[in-house]
């Protein structure tokens, strides 16, 4: 793909593809170090001393950025081989890099995105639907029922791709012919090794977008990182049934509450588990009726809180 | 360990890295070797070279490396396609002084000291096979290190990376993607003696449209070329034999096939020539013995396919002939160019047969893999969870290993399966269409590529104008020494006692068949049930012997008088540990008497008893519609037992247990292996024709 030499540059400092011994940058360090994009350019024919100098950063620092965009032609090789994999790396700087990450999440967006299939679904507005990974009867056919009703008002269907609710939740997107988005816990390689995923990818049914390694195995770590990205690539994500101040479902969405990663509807219903009612204390939107559609559409002042943070002029933290 | 100061503007800073390299203070460049050190070291171009073998390309490769390093640039990286080149490269960079490392299947340095080597930055020469890059560990450890610290990439026999071209080679294309990637900047060469225009477009294509082409003239001085056809095998055996001792010094005999290369070798052995064969399924300890002998002279001739090709470096070969004609005029000329470039006169004989049109159209059309071949590989790697083996897909699919294995390292280049691991492959998100177009263009290509080569040996002007020209190097009107320019046809005196004994020779050789050890689930056959070495009569459809089985077998059903007494004599010049005291044979349902037959009408010129003991217990597919080792043996598992009526001689002999027709060599193994169980102490299996690829 043609890729600007900043996104490269971007891409050099925050990848998770070549372990080259230094530490990759997270998005919040490289914004911290670089203050603007703007200041990527012609960093990777610096010499330390220079980037101390352009950058204004401690000699430290200098070293891990050239130690790091030094890895070019290793990453170049990478993303080749990726590539003809059907895998892509997309950056920040990237005009296909989904937009309803950068602008839900903020600061907190991974700077780079492993992506296969059409990863431009990611960009159109998305119904999230999570849920523990053990589920009652109840609770699929409701994950079942979020995602018809997501892909009859033309939503795509955001799932984490684990056992469950977002099994269910893929399951029913895929046999709507809606939009699925898979944001899996485990590196894109690794999630491709399941025949169902590696068959909706290659029929054009499946995008998917991870912001590890491509072999990382499941971490709870990861999942925690995962779930932020199903908030942030929806416009309202459902919460089908969480625990009450345990588990990453009820992690996933406090955390998405607290800092406003989309809007957050929680079902109320028989299979909701025991900390649903909890999270409508906490802001959630109710749903009590799943004929009901009213979530699905934002309601004026819920569309106040969203958007925190603007990247075209990003600002030093 | 340099202590060169380099100044871009000082041009004599390259005459000198070329004297402290060499040790000799009067070395000195071709003007374009130094032209083209400049356009790698001060201008870091891409830049393609297309000069004849032997014109000097790693004396450029090298002294780029010297400047380049010494101006901080990491390691050179030298992809090169063939083991033997690999050998005189790492030798002549060591001679030089260059801390040269080798990956490769032989090579004694591991991946993980490689690795330790490069991020010491301790080495400055990296040599390894276009394979080594889609190898996983390579791949994982040691690119992200060269990463890190680039310096020059070198692509040797560039040419492989066109797959208009006769030579291409699917990991080529992972080369041609790398460089695509890389930064603009980073010097990169590409080297190859023959490329016609097509092909050098195509290269440099992949190089970077801003890569730059150096050529130079391709005329080899001093080789005299000449054509003689001989359709008959026989004819070109008692050819060379007679001529060969003519010609002066050490050279080379070219065949298409393996098979071809074994019996011009015995051949020629038998005759008192000292001669050694060359050929891909050789251990690469007996390749690099031939090799050598052929380097220092003790070896008159070498036999070989061409896996004794690209950039085998040896400046004094006195003749290439070519025992059958190859597909195209880029591998002539290669080939060929392998004579005299450091003699005044040498000479390169083509013969033509009858075969060759044959061979080489199977060659085009096995090229690529069918649609429905890579499908139904396919669809077992889109059932996995996890990676698998190609005996694996093997067990699943009725396809010989080694087509399984080409079409897996073609979509493995394609991106849509990735080896993992140790020969394990898995499926890869990567869609997959079938490149029909490209497929079709490609054999076009090649047939047009083969019609050339036969206007070359039917050509009547100079024989090297005409292979210059097609390399699009137009400088030469006439060389003045082949046949055509001189007026003197090649010899095609023959003696026709030779001829005679040529055509025995090809009829007397036999194959071997070896035991199966295994059984078709891969557990070991005991050795008191396994049978013993045995031997067949000729290859299905060959010319001659081959023909007769193949006549006997669908057209008149009975085989000739010819092969029973062929067969007969094969037993009496069979050297037994312990001879046979009777002939058995394998039941067919199909061809209920033509076995059967045979068998009786051997045994009675043996003067042995003919044991009529072996029944089928069930139906079997014909072993012919099962094509991998795994499924002919599970067809025929179980499938014979003694006939209940059998009447068995007192004390159980060693027996010839005879078939038809060869191929897996289950069936043979089965059925012996009820002879075995039943007490005979030794079955030597017995075939009139082999079908094995």
């Amino acid at each position: 793909m043609n890729r600007s030499v900043e996104s490269f540059t971007l891409a050099l400092l925050t990848n998770r593809i070549v372990d080259i011994g230094t530490k990759p940058m997270t998005a919040r360090e490289f914004f911290k170090t670089f203050g603007s994009v703007n200041n990527l350019v012609g960093v990777a024919d610096m010499d330390v001393s220079q980037i101390s100098a352009h950058l204004l950063c401690t000699q430290e620092v200098a070293i891990r950025v050239h130690s790091l965009v030094a890895a070019s032609r290793a990453l170049a090789f990478e993303l080749e081989r990726l590539e003809e994999a059907g895998i892509r790396l997309l950056t920040l700087l990237d005009d296909e890099f989904p937009h309803g990450l950068r602008s839900r999440l903020g600061d907190q967006c991974p700077a780079t995105l492993l992506v296969a299939g059409p990863v431009e679904w990611l960009s159109l507005p998305n119904v999230g639907i999570v849920g523990s990974r053990g589920m009652t009867e109840e609770a699929a056919n409701v994950a079942r029922h979020v995602a018809q009703t997501a892909c009859r008002a033309d939503f795509g269907v955001s799932s984490g791709l684990a056992k469950g609710v977002d099994q269910m939740a893929m399951a029913a997107g895929l046999e709507h012919q809606g939009r699925v988005c898979g944001i899996p816990t485990e590196g894109i390689r690794v999630i491709a090794r399941r025949t169902d995923i590696r068959s909706a990818v290659h029929d054009g049914a499946l995008a998917l977008a991870s912001p590890f390694g491509p072999d990382a195995p499941f971490s709870v770590g990861n999942a925690m990182a995962r779930n932020k990205l199903v908030y942030g690539s929806s416009d309202v994500t459902v919460v089908v049934a969480s625990d009450e101040g345990t588990g990453g479902t009820w992690a996933g969405a406090t955390e998405a509450l607290e800092r406003g990663y989309g809007r957050v509807a929680v079902w109320m219903g028989l299979g909701a588990g025991r900390g649903n009612a909890a999270l409508v204390e906490k802001g959630a939107i109710a749903i009590t009726d799943l004929d009901d559609t009213s979530w699905l559409s934002p309601s004026p002042e819920s569309q106040l809180t969203s958007a925190t943070w603007n990247f075209e002029t990003p600002r030093l933290f | 360990m340099w202590h060169v100061a380099y100044v871009k503007e000082s041009p004599d800073v390259l005459l000198q890295a070329l004297r402290t390299l060499t040790g000799k203070p009067t070395a000195d460049f071709h003007p374009s070797q130094r032209e083209a050190i400049e356009s790698l070291v001060t201008r870091r171009e891409r830049l393609i070279l297309v000069q004849r073998t032997g014109w000097g390309k790693s004396a450029v490769y090298f002294v780029a490396t010297h400047l380049l390093r010494s101006e901080g640039l990491g390691a050179t990286l030298l992809i090169s396609p063939l083991l033997s080149l690999m050998r005189n490269q790492i030798d002549a960079a060591e001679r030089l002084g260059l801390r040269t490392l080798s990956i490769n299947t032989d090579s004694e340095t591991t991946i993980s000291e490689l690795a330790t080597q490069i991020e010491a930055d301790d080495v400055d020469l990296i040599v390894i096979s276009p394979e080594r890059l889609a190898n996983p560990e390579f791949a994982d450890t040691v690119m992200p290190l060269i990463g890190r610290r680039p310096g020059l990439t070198v692509i040797d026999e560039v040419h492989c990376i066109s797959d208009w071209g006769h030579d291409f080679r699917p990991d080529y294309q992972r080369i041609g993607r790398l460089l695509n990637s890389y930064p603009e900047g980073l010097p990169i060469l590409g080297c190859t003696a023959t490329a016609n225009a097509r092909v050098m477009e195509d290269a440099r294509r992949q190089l970077g449209d801003a890569a730059v082409v150096q050529r130079g003239a391709l005329v080899r001085n001093g080789l005299a070329l000449g054509v003689l056809k001989l359709p008959n095998q026989a004819d070109r055996l008692a050819w060379l034999s007679a001529h060969i001792p003519t010609f002066q010094g050490s050279g080379i005999i070219y065949c298409l096939t393996t098979r071809d290369v074994e019996s011009v070798t015995k051949w020629l052995v038998d005759a008192g020539l000292n001669a050694r064969r060359y050929h891909s399924r050789l251990s690469s300890q007996e390749k690099q013995e031939a090799e050598q002998e052929l380097l220092n002279g003790s070896l008159k001739i070498l036999v070989a396919t061409t896996a004794l090709g690209m950039g085998y470096d040896n400046p004094a070969i006195g003749f290439v002939v070519h025992f059958q004609s190859p597909g195209s005029v880029v591998q002539y000329y290669q080939q060929v160019g392998r004579a005299g470039r450091a003699l005044q006169q040498s000479r390169g004989v083509l013969l033509c047969g009858s075969e060759d049109e044959d061979i080489l159209t199977w060659f085009i059309d096995e090229a690529f893999p069918s649609e429905l071949q890579i499908r139904e590989v396919l669809d077992v790697l889109d059932a996995e969870e996890q990676p698998v083996t190609v005996h694996q897909i093997g067990a699943s699919v009725n396809m010989k290993l080694g087509l399984i294995e080409h079409v897996l390292n073609q979509l493995d280049v394609a991106g849509v399966v990735r080896r993992v691991g140790w020969q394990k492959y898995e499926r890869t998100l990567a869609t997959w269409t079938y490149p029909t177009e490209h497929v079709a263009d490609i054999a076009r290509i090649r047939r047009s590529e083969l019609a050339q080569m036969r206007a070359y040996a039917d050509s009547d002007g100079c024989r090297m104008a005409f292979l210059t020209r097609a390399l699009d190097d137009d400088s030469l009107a006439a060389c003045g020494i082949c046949d055509n320019c001189t007026g003197t046809p090649v010899s095609r005196e023959l003696d026709p006692d030779e001829v005679q004994q040529a055509s025995q020779f090809l009829n007397e050789q036999y194959g071997e068949i070896k035991p199966q050890a295994r059984d078709a689930h891969g557990k070991r056959i005991p050795e008191n049930e396994r049978i013993a070495e045995g031997r067949y009569l000729c290859r299905w459809g060959d010319a001659g012997y081959g023909e007769l089985v193949r006549r006997g077998k669908q057209t008149d059903g009975r085989f000739a008088d010819e092969l029973v007494a062929a067969l007969a004599h094969l037993v009496a010049r069979w050297n037994f540990e312990l001879a046979p005291v009777g002939v058995t044979y394998i039941p067919s349902d199909r061809h209920p008497l033509l076995v059967p037959d045979l068998a009786e009408r051997l045994a009675r010129i043996l003067g042995l008893p003919l044991f009529d003991i072996l029944e089928k217990t069930r139906r079997v597919e014909p072993q012919k519609t099962m094509a991998n080792s795994a499924h002919q043996g599970r067809n025929v598992e179980g499938a014979f037992a003694l006939r209940s009526s059998s009447v068995l001689p007192v004390e159980l002999g060693p027996v010839i247990l005879l078939d038809d027709i060869v191929d897996s060599r289950w069936t043979l193994t089965e059925a012996g292996r009820v002879l075995r169980l039943e007490g005979f102490p030794t079955v030597y299996p017995l075939a009139l024709a082999s079908t094995a690829q």
